[in-house]
């Protein structure tokens, strides 16, 4: 009977192993999984931003091609104020775009990093856990056919 | 030899240019004469006397340099005329001088040190708001003429502007050497360089940076420290190094002594607006709306200040806007407006033109609006054209006003217009030509398509010409006992005489401004024998009038009719040998009328009508036995006294070989 717990001891100990390195690769996975999405947040940032030049030459040649065909020199007075404008609002779009990307890549980095130790965590608690399942189980295998030991506390080195 | 009777019932198309003398399919050819000389021709038909001119003053501050008269409209009951010489402004109300302008004790107000001076007078342009009015020449800084409390009160100041538009004369970039560090990448920057590459000149110039970044200067801090305004933000803050930012300097006020000022001036929709200036004469500048001396353009929104260069295939130097229907803008190469659908505002991001045709105005010829549209005059000053905007076309169409008379453009360089008051009156548009000093008067009632020329002449010149509502002004240039002077004369439809004096019961009449010139002279009513005004200018009367009396130059009218042409069966009798045998002239409260030189009676001769006014006579009065054959067959129409006259029409009766 009392192999039969020292038994069931060690292969929960062997579980508990087992747990630990998955939860560690899940947290890598998903360290992965927001690297990759803020990576993408990043892009599609940069692809605004992009798309806000973009739309800024768009906007800006045609407001040139009005003026001339409103019979005024485009780069000058008015035409040149409102492209003047464009640039400026653009710019700041641009810029905030940037910012965005820079942003998402730099939030999707620490959430990573906060995965990893999560992980790491994961793991090492777990390694501790079988580690003492482990260490009971070799003391109850010693004491088998000695005299019963005088009851004691044994504090849990489980992480709850 | 047939006899036949014709009639010319009306004079409606005035003066005709001699180029159409074989014009006889024109209809215009049986309304109009060959010479309408002094006369108006009057929307009924008729061609009256012109009125005469009335004396007022004599102007100081060397009008022999330049003159302008400008019409001021305070309120319904207070408009004025001024008349700005060099350094000197005149007020006119009700045809009378105001005197004693500011308490000064001048009878016109100090313009000096405001640039309205000599020649820049013959480019002035002027808008009016209330009790404001503006005036610019390209020359000058706009000036802000105002009226006080009184009629002789004014005042007269530089406009004080909230901002100028910048621009760059001369465009010019540089590459300091040094780093520059922005605080921040957008938005109002504190630009710090690692070497003294700024100074205080540097305000309102621009910094280029390289990988991005373009910023304005709006406060000069230090050598190395420079607040800015962002364009276009920069990068990062990181420093720039050397070879990678611009300074790109040049940016100025685009008005100023040095670059000239504007031009042409209108309120427009709740901006002013300027058009041309001596460095920039194809731009347009409108202010901020309602805040009228601001012109600084920042955001572009609605409401900012506009600025457009006109650009097209011709050059295009700025005569004059005005706001009409549209904006509209005159050039010397073309005709534009600002297009506007509805109540749509002007806005900075709209603010463009189209083409209405491509004349050209003449500089210094203000555009005058009719209720039909708008006249100007060619840039040459050969041509009068009207731009009025066709509601079925929904577009600006040009027609030539001048197109059968323009023969009496001489080289116009005023005008100005006199709306009919009466319904005996058309609109006047009176052209002063600068070649002879005559006026070419169109009588104008375009709803009628009425256009009838006919020519002011004077014993001396016109030099301008203004209107005060309804009351017309001149200046003119006169010989007085050999020098030439220059006198401020109002149109006045009870004068029959020009430059004249109109006393009440004194013997005698001041003429000292004519003095060594001939005038007519008249006592109540009765015409004296004409007298050479002596030295110290004092004329006696004859016979001391009771009640009125004038003196003045004598106006020579004159009304010639185009050569007959008789459609008889055998066909055209143009140029064939005729007789005018007899005239009956119609004619409506006229009191002298002389036809191919002979004296028309109005009156019987009596004991009692000697000395005495000649009455009006309206009717008809005939003239038998004119002798004479000649090829054109021609009546002249003309009198021998300054009294009154009105014609009507005439019937006559002209005897011309028959046969083919």
């Amino acid at each position: 009977m009392e192999m039969l717990s020292i038994a069931g001891s060690v292969f929960s100990a062997m579980q508990g192993m087992q747990q630990a390195k998955s939860q560690k690769a899940m947290y890598k996975l998903q360290a992965l999984q927001t690297q990759a999405e803020s990576e993408r947040k990043a892009l599609q940032y940069e692809q605004r931003a992009n798309d806000t030049l973009r739309n800024l030459n768009k906007a800006i040649a045609s407001n040139l091609s009005r003026g001339y065909a409103g019979g005024v020199v485009g780069f000058e007075g008015s035409t040149a104020l409102i492209n003047t404008a464009s640039g400026r609002d653009a710019g700041r779009d641009f810029m905030f775009d940037i910012q965005n990307a820079e942003n998402a890549l730099l939030a999707g980095t620490t959430q990573a990093e906060i995965y990893g130790i999560a992980g790491k965590t994961a793991y090492t608690s777990g390694m501790f856990s079988a580690a003492a399942g482990l260490a009971e189980a070799g003391y109850k295998y010693s004491k088998i056919g000695s005299a019963p030991a005088p009851t004691s506390t044994t504090p849990s080195l489980l992480i709850s | 030899m047939a006899r036949f009777v014709s009639i010319q019932t009306n004079f409606t198309s005035g003066e005709l240019d001699p180029l159409l003398r074989s014009r006889v399919d024109l209809k215009a050819y049986e309304n109009s004469a060959e010479k309408a000389q002094n006369v108006i021709c009057q929307p009924q038909g008729g061609v009256t006397r012109r009125p005469g001119t009335k004396f007022i003053n004599e102007l100081g501050g060397s009008p022999e340099n330049g003159i302008r008269l400008a019409s001021f409209e305070f309120s319904v009951d207070d408009s004025y005329m001024l008349c700005f010489t060099t350094n000197r402004m005149y007020v006119y109300k009700d045809k009378v001088l105001i005197t004693n302008i500011n308490g000064s004790g001048n009878d016109y107000l100090d313009t000096t040190g405001y640039g309205l001076v000599g020649s820049h007078l013959d480019h002035m342009c002027w808008t009016q708001s209330a009790d404001t009015l503006i005036a610019v020449d390209e020359h000058d800084a706009p000036v802000k003429i105002v009226r006080g409390a009184t009629d002789s009160s004014w005042s007269i100041t530089n406009i004080s502007f909230a901002s100028i538009p910048k621009y760059a004369f001369t465009l010019t970039t540089s590459n300091p050497a040094g780093s520059i560090t922005p605080s921040d990448v957008s938005g109002k920057v504190t630009i710090t360089a690692t070497s003294g590459v700024f100074n205080a000149s540097h305000v309102g110039q621009y910094i280029n940076a390289s990988p991005q970044g373009r910023a304005k200067i709006v406060k000069y801090t230090s050598a190395t420290s420079v607040n800015v305004v962002t364009e276009f933000p920069f990068f990062d803050t990181t420093a720039t190094t050397t070879g990678n930012w611009e300074l790109e300097t040049g940016y100025e006020d685009v008005w100023s002594n040095s670059r000239g000022w504007p031009r042409t001036v209108t309120f427009h929709q709740g901006r002013l607006y300027f058009g041309g200036s001596q460095s920039r004469p194809s731009t347009i500048w409108g202010s901020k709306v309602g805040l009228f001396f601001d012109f600084e353009a920042v955001e572009g929104l609605d409401d900012d200040a506009v600025e457009a260069t006109l650009d097209t295939n011709t050059y295009n130097a700025i005569t004059d806007i005005i706001s009409g229907r549209d904006l509209q803008v005159f050039t010397t190469g073309g005709e534009f407006y600002v297009p506007q659908e509805g109540l749509t505002p002007i806005t900075p991001s709209d603010f463009f033109f189209s083409t209405t045709s491509r004349i050209g105005s003449k500089e210094g010829i203000r555009v005058k609006q009719l209720e039909s549209g708008v006249l100007f005059v060619q840039r040459q000053g050969k041509s009068l054209s009207e731009i009025a905007y066709s509601d079925t076309q929904l577009t600006y169409l040009t027609s030539k006003i001048s197109l059968l008379a323009g023969h009496l453009l001489k080289n116009p360089n005023r005008m100005d217009l006199r709306r009919a008051v009466a319904t005996d009156e058309n609109d006047l548009l009176l052209l002063v030509n600068e070649d002879d000093g005559s006026i070419a008067a169109f009588s104008l009632l375009r709803s009628q398509n009425v256009i009838a020329p006919s020519q002011f002449t004077t014993e001396g010149n016109f030099l301008d010409v203004g209107v005060d509502i309804t009351d017309i002004y001149t200046v003119t240039s006169r010989d007085d006992g050999g020098t030439t002077r220059y006198y401020v004369e109002v149109f006045d439809n009870t004068t029959l005489t020009d430059c004249a004096v109109i006393g009440t019961t004194s013997p005698t009449a001041d003429m000292s401004h004519l003095v060594g010139q001939v005038v007519h002279v008249i006592s109540d009513g009765y015409v004296e024998s004409d007298q050479t005004v002596p030295a110290g200018g004092t004329v006696t009367f004859t016979n001391p009038p009771a009640t009125s009396s004038e003196v003045g130059l004598p106006i020579h009218v004159e009304i010639k009719t185009m050569p007959i042409d008789l459609k008889i069966q055998s066909g055209t009798r143009l140029g064939f040998r005729k007789r005018i045998v007899e005239v009956n002239a119609l004619i409506l409260n006229t009191q002298n009328l002389v036809i191919n030189g002979n004296l028309v009676p109005i009156r019987s001769l009596g004991l009692d009508v000697v000395g005495t006014a000649v009455p009006e006579f309206t009717g008809t009065k005939t003239l038998h036995g004119i002798l004479g054959y000649n090829s054109d067959g021609q009546i002249t129409v003309t009198q021998s006294a300054p009294l009154k006259f009105t014609l009507l029409g005439l019937e006559y009766k002209v005897s011309v070989h028959q046969g083919t």
